[in-house]
């Protein structure tokens, strides 16, 4: 440790940091919409059992409420892009 | 490390940063394809499909009407024949009526002159006999009269005469 | 670096040298390359399909991939977001649809290998012109009525406006062209880091050593990934395509 500590200096020191909360930010921010996506496609799929004809309905709104959800997973994947790469 | 300077040097090289060229090109493909789309290569399309779908529609819609004209026809046809059916049951009823009613006017006037043929022929027969009846009452009487001048030989007076000629005639009336 | 294992820097999986022009705006490269490809195709799909009908009328090869994708846009998207009166938008979204699937599609095309919505330049341009559709159609349907009803959506105890028009505002004319773009931009540069790290993957398990016997491993998945893109090409198209009949069709009915 000490060893890292007295290597890591100045600007790698920041390398070290953005990739840390590079990843961080990318895991952190799937967790919700993960939860989310699971439920909603989970009531989707009930939904559809129990009313076979509105089936058609039920799957356009359920990929829209994928997209919606699934947009802040992926803010949290640019936002990886911007902390590793940019 | 390098990089990252050189990123953050390069504003255009961020890669979430649209790149100019880019741009460009993209919205030169995308209003060209949205124009000649929607202006040229899009209504020809649109249009056979509405036509295709006007034409099975009319096609049905005439099957359906001939489908409809035939049940029509045919339910006039039946209608006729149902129609025909109880005039010729009506003919026959009537032909048979009006053979009964002949049968049976026949049958009267047959009565009717067989009643008259009987009643003439008593009437005849009643007459015959009485003709004969009363010939024979007077050949009788004429028989009698000779026979009884023949037999007396003398003439008896009138009213004796005729009271003898009247028994005489009675008793074989009533032997006859 | 682990087992000889180097993920190129980013530059060089998204930034493609022009064919000519450089770095100036003209300078045509992958990308745009790409772009063209998808109009012409998409045009001569259509050119050829219409230009069939006058020999028989029944539908036989690129007919149905014409007809198809209007059906498509007819029942999948307008009659479930517009409604049935929208039918007149048909060929903006069906170009919409066919822009994003197509240039979507290139990512797994052998040797090309580039879907032209992993940077950013289509998704935001193609979200912007939605963004301003929606906001023309708004107006043109409802005139300043359209602002009202978006900002101060009926039925709301007037105390809560405080609230809800920022919240209304931000999401309506800010958040809604910004996470199109950035959905489908996403989604697509995803899909390509995921295959290109299954390729690197692959490459570095293709040497003499003991542990090549995984190499199967990345390359099935590599392979299965494949498909899955295709997969997701198709719905990014979609989704971007439905989304863009949502907005369109919230801009033309008043009410929420």
């Amino acid at each position: 440790m000490e060893l890292l500590a007295q290597a890591a200096s100045g600007a790698d020191q920041i390398a070290f940091g953005e990739a840390i909360s590079a990843g961080f930010a990318y895991g952190l921010a799937a967790i919700g919409p993960g939860i989310g996506i699971g439920y909603l496609v989970g009531q989707s799929v009930q939904a559809m059992a129990r009313q076979p004809e509105a089936a058609g309905m039920v799957r356009t709104t359920m990929f829209l409420g994928i997209a919606f959800t699934e947009a802040l997973a992926l803010i949290g994947f640019v936002v990886f892009i911007l902390l590793k790469f940019a | 490390m390098n990089l990252l300077l050189l990123a953050a040097e390069e504003g255009p090289n961020n890669p979430i940063l649209p790149a100019t060229n880019e741009i460009i090109w993209g919205a030169i493909s995308f209003f060209l394809l949205m124009v000649v789309l929607a202006k040229v290569a899009y209504p020809p399309v649109r249009k056979a499909m509405e036509d295709r779908t006007a034409k099975i529609q009319g096609e049905f819609d005439a099957a359906d009407k001939a489908r409809a004209e035939a049940a029509e026809l045919k339910a006039s046809y039946e209608s006729k024949l149902a129609e025909a059916r109880t005039e010729a049951a009506r003919i026959i009823d009537e032909a048979r009526e009006q053979a009964e009613a002949v049968r049976r006017e026949r049958i009267a006037a047959l009565d009717a002159e067989l009643a008259e043929r009987k009643a003439q022929a008593e009437a005849d027969l009643a007459a015959a006999r009485e003709r004969a009846l009363a010939e024979t009452r007077s050949q009788l009487a004429g028989l009698a009269v000779g026979a009884a001048e023949r037999i007396v030989e003398d003439s008896l007076d009138e009213a004796r005469y005729a009271k003898l000629v009247d028994n005489f005639i009675d008793r074989v009336g009533s032997s006859t | 670096m682990i087992f000889g294992l180097e993920f190129p820097p980013i530059e060089k999986l998204v930034e493609w040298p022009s064919f000519f022009g450089g770095d100036a705006w003209y300078g045509l490269n992958k990308i745009g390359l790409s772009a063209l490809i998808a109009m012409v195709l998409t045009i001569a799909i259509y050119l050829a399909a219409g230009s069939k009908y006058k020999k028989r009328l029944v539908p036989t090869g690129i007919q149905t991939v014409a007809e198809s994708g209007i059906e498509f846009i007819d029942s999948g998207i307008i009659d479930q977001t517009i409604g049935p009166e929208g039918r007149s938008w048909n060929p903006f979204l069906l170009s919409l649809f066919f822009f994003v699937l197509i240039t979507n599609l290139f990512e797994v095309v052998p040797g090309w290998q580039m879907p032209g919505n992993a940077r950013m330049a289509f998704p935001a341009l193609l979200a912007i012109l939605v963004w301003f559709i929606f906001l023309v159609t708004g107006i043109r349907y409802q005139g300043a009525g359209y602002f009202k009803n978006a900002l101060f959506p009926p039925g709301v105890p007037w105390p809560l406006y405080f609230l809800v028009t920022p919240i209304e505002f931000v999401s309506t004319f800010l958040v809604r062209p910004f996470s199109l773009a950035v959905r489908l931009f996403a989604n697509m540069l995803a899909g390509h880091i995921l295959l290109v790290t299954f390729v690197v993957l692959s490459e570095a398990l293709w040497i003499k050593q003991w542990y090549a016997v995984f190499l199967p491993l990345p390359f099935i998945m590599l392979v299965l990934l494949t498909g899955f893109e295709i997969m997701v090409s198709f719905l990014q198209a979609y989704i971007f395509t439905i989304l863009a009949g949502v907005y369109i069709g919230s801009s033309m009915h008043a009410e929420h």
